[in-house]
C-alpha cells in the first residue's frame, strides 16, 4: 500500500510537471492535456478504497498549488471526478480503449463542469465560460491520450506486482 | 452503525474532502492570499523541474531556430553564389565581347586601306611543336582560300597559306624558318628578306652591308616576292648586326603583329593591294618615302 503511494506520488509530480513545464510548449495556447485528470480517472476506475480517495484530493490539491486562485477547487473538482467514475465503474462491463476514452471524457467534462460551477460560485465571473471551446478541446485531447497513460500506468503496476482493489 | 459507516466509506470520505474542499475554498476565496505550506512545498519541488524544462525547452527553441536561421541562410548564400556565379560568367562574357569588338573594328579599319577580297578568319589552332611557326585558321578552299595567299593582321604580316583543307588551312607565319618575305627598310629602302628562326625570331638578312639601317626603323613588303602587296608593316628593328666583313647586314626584327596571340586574321586574295597607292604603297610606306632622305 505505502509502496502504491509512493508510485502515485511519483507519477503525480511526474504528470504536473508534464503539465505545467513540457505540454505548454508543444500543445496549442490554453490547451493542455489534464494527465492528473487520468490519474483521477484511473484512481476511480481501478483503486475503490480510502486512501484511493485520499490520493484523489492530493491530485486536485496538487493542482491548486500551481493553478489558478482558489485553493480547493481543482481539490473539490478531482474529488466529483473521483465519484462519479467509481460510480460509473460499477456499471461498466467492458476494459478497452474506447470506455477509457469515454471514462476520462466523462472526467473530464465533471471537472469542468465543477471548476466553472465554483468560480462562477465563489468568484461570482460568468467570463469563465468565454473559455468553454479551449476547455472542451483540452478535454477531448485528454480523454484521447487517456488509453495511452493507463496503458503506461498498467505497465508500471505490473513491474511493481500491484494490481487494483 | 459501524456496518453502515463501513458499506459507505467511500461516499462518506468523498463527501467529508468535498466538503474540505468547499472550505478550502470559501476561505481562499475571502483571501487572495496563497501562502498554504502545502502548497508552497509543492512549489518548491517543482521548480527545479520546471526550470530545467523551461531552459531546456527554450535552448532547444533557439537551437531549431538558430538550425532553421542557418538552412535559410544557407540556402541564400547558395543562390547568392550561383547568382555571382552566373554574373561572374556574363562579365567575362561581356569584357571577351568587347575585346573581340575592339579586335575585329580594327581589323575592318584595315580592311578599309585594301583593295581587292580579303576573307576573315578565327584562328582555331596552333601549332604544337615550339619550333614550327604555323597555326590553323577557320576559312578553306571552300570559302576559296588557296595555298600561298597571304595572312595579314590589323598590326601588320602574319604569314601566308601553307596548305588548304575544305574549311581549314594551315598559315606558315613570319616567325618559322621556313618563312622568308621580301622586305624594305620604309626609312631608307633598304631592301632584305625577312625569315624567322628556329627560336620564333624575325630576321631581315640580305641587306647590303653599306644600307642605312638603325634599331626602330620599321619594315615593309617589298611587294617584289608577288604574296604580299606592297607597303604592309613587317615589324620594327630591334637589332642591327654588322660584322667587319662580308657584304651584307642582319637585322633582327620584332613582328608588328602579335603572332602568338592573334585570334582573328584577314587572308588576302591574289591582287589584293593597299588603298592609295598606284605602285600599292601603303599609307605606311607613303610615309616611308616621303619620309626617306634620298
Amino acid at each position: 500500500m505505502v509502496r502504491q503511494l509512493w508510485f502515485f506520488a511519483a507519477l503525480a509530480v511526474v504528470a504536473l510537471f508534464l503539465q505545467t513545464a513540457l505540454l505548454p510548449w508543444v500543445l496549442p495556447r490554453r490547451t493542455t492535456v489534464d494527465l492528473l485528470l487520468v490519474l483521477c480517472v484511473y484512481l476511480g476506475l481501478r483503486h475503490h478504497s480510502l486512501p484511493a480517495i485520499g490520493a484523489a484530493f492530493a491530485l486536485g490539491y496538487l493542482e491548486d498549488a500551481v493553478s489558478g486562485t482558489l485553493a480547493g477547487l481543482n481539490a473539490a473538482a478531482m474529488l466529483a471526478v473521483y465519484w462519479v467514475i467509481y460510480r460509473t465503474s460499477r456499471h461498466l462491463w467492458v476494459d478497452n480503449a474506447l470506455s477509457q476514452v469515454a471514462a476520462v471524457f466523462l472526467g473530464g467534462v465533471v471537472k469542468n463542469a465543477v471548476v466553472l460551477l465554483a468560480l462562477a460560485w465563489f468568484q461570482g465571473s460568468e467570463e469563465w465560460w468565454r473559455v468553454s471551446d479551449r476547455l472542451f478541446l483540452s478535454v477531448v485531447l485528454t480523454a484521447l491520450a487517456g488509453p495511452l497513460v493507463f496503458r503506461v500506468l498498467r505497465l508500471f503496476q505490473e513491474v511493481l506486482g500491484s494490481s487494483g482493489d | 452503525m459501524w456496518e453502515f459507516l463501513q458499506r459507505n466509506r467511500v461516499g462518506l470520505l468523498t463527501t467529508v474532502l468535498f466538503l474540505l474542499s468547499l472550505l478550502l475554498m470559501s476561505s481562499s476565496s475571502r483571501s487572495t492570499e496563497r501562502a498554504a505550506p502545502l502548497s508552497r512545498l509543492i512549489l518548491e519541488v517543482l521548480r527545479p523541474l520546471q526550470f530545467a524544462a523551461a531552459v531546456g525547452w527554450g535552448g532547444l527553441t533557439r537551437a531549431w531556430d538558430a538550425y532553421v536561421d542557418l538552412r535559410r541562410v544557407r540556402e541564400e548564400n547558395e543562390q547568392l553564389r550561383r547568382r555571382l556565379a552566373e554574373l561572374e560568367r556574363q562579365a567575362v562574357l561581356f569584357a571577351e565581347m568587347a575585346e573581340t569588338d575592339r579586335r575585329l573594328s580594327e581589323l575592318l579599319k584595315f580592311r578599309v586601306n585594301l583593295v581587292g577580297e580579303a576573307q576573315a578568319a578565327l584562328v582555331i589552332g596552333r601549332d604544337p611543336f615550339p619550333s614550327f611557326g604555323t597555326m590553323v585558321i577557320s576559312k578553306g578552299s571552300s570559302d576559296g582560300i588557296e595555298r600561298g595567299m597571304p595572312v595579314v593582321a590589323a598590326q601588320g604580316v602574319v604569314g601566308r597559306i601553307l596548305a588548304v583543307a575544305p574549311h581549314a588551312s594551315r598559315v606558315l607565319l613570319i616567325t618559322d624558318h621556313n618563312s622568308g618575305v621580301d622586305a624594305l627598310v620604309q626609312r631608307t629602302r633598304a631592301r632584305g628578306v625577312v625569315e624567322g628562326t628556329v627560336d620564333g625570331r624575325c630576321l631581315m638578312k640580305y641587306i647590303m652591308r653599306e644600307e642605312d639601317v638603325a634599331v626602330g626603323d620599321r619594315v615593309v613588303t617589298s611587294g617584289l616576292d608577288g604574296i604580299f602587296p606592297k607597303g604592309l608593316l613587317v615589324g620594327e628593328i630591334v637589332h642591327v648586326t654588322k660584322g667587319t666583313r662580308g657584304l651584307l647586314q642582319v637585322a633582327e626584327i620584332r613582328p608588328a603583329a602579335p603572332i602568338n596571340d592573334l585570334e582573328e586574321v584577314l587572308v588576302l586574295a591574289p591582287g589584293a593591294q593597299l588603298r592609295g597607292s598606284p605602285s600599292s604603297t601603303g599609307s605606311e610606306a607613303r610615309r616611308g618615302d616621303e619620309q626617306r632622305p634620298r
